[in-house]
């Protein structure tokens, strides 16, 4: 069952304050991670604290580096249900957890951050690995 | 991950500890004795994520033999 919209509004407005995009519906996904070009990061919002709360503020700390994913969208697992499950299928063989990061270029997963890399660590080192990630999947090609 | 002294290998999310044993949450199984490789299980896991295939296990204290982070295993 989805938490009190109230709750949750706060975790929505960290991510679209970084810049995200969030996607509520299947038709949303479909539009903007199917056929998706380029480089995207999805986002998989939660609720959970322990986890979660570190992985927001340290997406946000890798945004400021210098090379960053074109888009940025995010779907909020167990809150809006249908789009996250939707935006779990374009992430292939890589299982569900949230909160969770796929790195996306030209339609194919590049790079998963689980639940269990982002958990337990503080949000300065689980940047550094995102920034590593966006350096070597979508820095320039010499 | 809770390695056991028997043939099964649990990973998911540690939950709490009992007298009883570990308590886990999301929990996927490997079994040895079923033929297959522990090690590519555990990679495999690390890779593309835990496939859960029990909301909760409790692992009994006696079977523990170690509790190691999986993101603290090589990729």
């Amino acid at each position: 069952m989805p938490y009190n919209p109230a709750l949750v509004a706060p975790m929505r407005a960290e991510m679209t304050q970084m810049g995200a995009k969030e996607l509520t519906s299947v038709s949303e996904v479909d539009a903007v991670i199917g056929d998706q070009k380029g480089s995207m990061l999805v986002f998989v919002n939660s609720v959970c604290g322990c986890a979660a709360g570190n992985a927001r503020p340290a997406l946000a700390l890798a945004l400021k580096h210098n090379v960053v994913p074109q888009q940025v969208v995010t779907v909020f697992a167990g809150q809006d249900v249908e789009a996250a499950a939707r935006a779990r299928q374009y992430f292939g063989e890589y299982q569900p957890s949230s909160p969770s990061m796929a790195l996306l270029r030209d339609g194919e997963v590049v790079h998963f951050v689980h639940r269990h890399q982002i958990e337990g660590r503080s949000p300065q080192a689980i940047a550094g690995e995102l920034t590593a990630a966006f350096d070597r999947f979508f820095g320039a090609t010499v | 991950m809770v390695e056991t002294a028997g043939s099964k290998t649990y990973v998911g999310r540690y939950d709490s500890e009992d007298q009883r044993g570990v308590h886990m949450l999301d929990v996927g199984v490997h079994d040895v004795a079923e033929g297959s490789s522990k090690e590519d299980y555990l990679r495999k896991s690390v890779k593309f994520g835990i496939r859960s295939d029990h909301k909760h296990v409790l692992v009994p204290t006696d079977q523990v033999v170690r509790v190691t982070r999986l993101s603290d295993l090589p990729t």
